[in-house]
């Protein structure tokens, strides 16, 4: 259920962001990633599947390069859980590399975007307990 | 322990094979790749593409909205000033009845041109006094400058001595029309005069005898002078060989005293030294 209800929020934030890519912050990416750290490798891989998948539609010449760039990271981030632990600095420091890996990838670059995600990452780091 | 080794190994290789779906979706040819994402594009971004419509059409409607909201400022903007020159130009006695009380006068005897004076049946009798503005349905007639007790005599624009406040009804330019060789024409030009041919010319309260807005007549011919001024030709209003009766306005509210008048001008006079131009 918890599943389910992450995967709805992540398409929910997706069609968000889509509205204004260039001031919404990638909140379907900070939650992808924050999960990659938590859960299990073969759920963060499909998560990451649809996310990538997601973004492939908005994209679709170059259709699957997405797909497997997150599907690769939520692959990756669990299976080399004992190098990279869940600290503040490892998911920042990924959420900073997969958003300028996305932004690369899609070629186009939101700083407004980039600034509200890092913020909207701390906030989450922050009141993470109580959520 | 063995068996959940097992099992994230499994899941390992579940998730690889994921990837590997994923590499080769990517290698596939771009028309290939286009045509798959149709489906799923229709499906998964139909809420986006519903609310970017939904907000689109909001802001259509915004600048409909804007649009007709000036379209309708301009129109009502462009009735007013229709309605401000069909009142003027489409006067009518029953619009001065407010203001003034209106006589009917017949045509008794014309002087020898026909046109420049009338004699009227109307005289002191019929509270006629000189100085009354003297009007026909399509425009200004004269006014009455002598009056018996039963007859008055009517001087008209043709008359060379007649000199009329008017005005040009599109820009508002305030001039005088008189009347030289039978030929109206318009007096007191400048260079900057805003006029062109069909101006309708109305009258003005500035002379103090004829009211507001009374068609004059329409410039008929402009002529330019080597010395920069104009010779401005008026077709009049009103055809005095065709009328037989015309309406004599007299004003409803108090008139102030002449004498009256010229005391406090020369009180005045004493402190204000400018006052007796205004005279």
């Amino acid at each position: 259920m918890k599943k389910v209800f992450l995967i709805l929020l992540i398409y929910l934030f997706f069609l968000l962001e889509n509205l204004s890519p260039n001031i919404f912050p990638k909140i379907s990416i900070a939650l992808f990633l924050f999960n990659a750290f938590s859960s299990s490798l073969l759920f963060s891989t499909l998560l990451g599947l649809f996310l990538g998948f997601l973004f492939d539609l908005n994209n679709p010449a170059i259709f699957g390069i997405n797909m497997l760039i997150f599907s690769g990271i939520g692959f990756l981030i669990p299976y080399l859980r004992n190098f990279i632990l869940p600290t503040t600095y490892n998911i920042c420091f990924s959420l900073i590399f997969v958003l300028f890996l996305f932004f690369i990838i899609n070629q186009k670059f939101f700083l407004i975007s980039f600034l509200l995600t890092l913020l909207f990452f701390f906030l989450i780091k922050r009141y993470e307990k109580k959520i | 322990m063995l068996i959940s080794k097992k099992r994230s190994e499994k899941e390992k290789y579940i998730s690889l094979i994921f990837i590997f779906l994923s590499l080769i979706i990517f290698f596939f040819p771009r028309d290939f790749k286009l045509k798959i994402s149709l489906l799923p594009n229709s499906i998964l971004l139909k809420p986006l593409v519903m609310v970017r419509n939904f907000l689109l059409s909001l802001k259509n409607y915004q600048n409909e909205r804007n649009y007709l909201y000036e379209l309708s400022l301009k129109q009502n903007l462009t009735l007013a000033y229709l309605k401000k020159i069909s009142n003027l130009s489409s006067f009518s006695l029953e619009s001065l009845e407010s203001a003034y009380i209106i006589r009917r006068a017949n045509i008794i005897s014309r002087d020898n041109s026909l046109r420049k004076y009338l004699i009227i049946d109307k005289g002191l009798k019929d509270s006629i006094i000189v100085n009354l503005p003297v009007v026909s349905y399509q425009g200004i007639v004269g006014k009455v400058i002598a009056c018996g007790d039963e007859i008055s005599v009517v001087e008209t624009f043709y008359s060379p001595y007649s000199k009329i406040s008017a005005k040009v009804q599109r820009s508002n330019y305030l001039t005088c029309v008189g009347c030289k060789g039978d030929v109206l024409y318009l007096d007191y030009l400048d260079e900057k005069c805003d006029i062109m041919e069909n101006d309708t010319i109305v009258s003005t309260e500035t002379g103090g005898i004829f009211p507001e807005g009374l068609k004059i007549g329409v410039v008929k011919r402009i002529e330019k002078k080597g010395n920069g001024t104009f010779n401005i030709i008026i077709e009049p209003a009103v055809d005095l060989l065709k009328i037989d009766d015309v309406y004599i306005l007299q004003k409803r509210t108090k008139k102030i005293k002449k004498d009256e008048l010229e005391l406090l001008l020369k009180q005045l006079e004493l402190k204000l030294p400018e006052i007796k131009f205004i005279k």
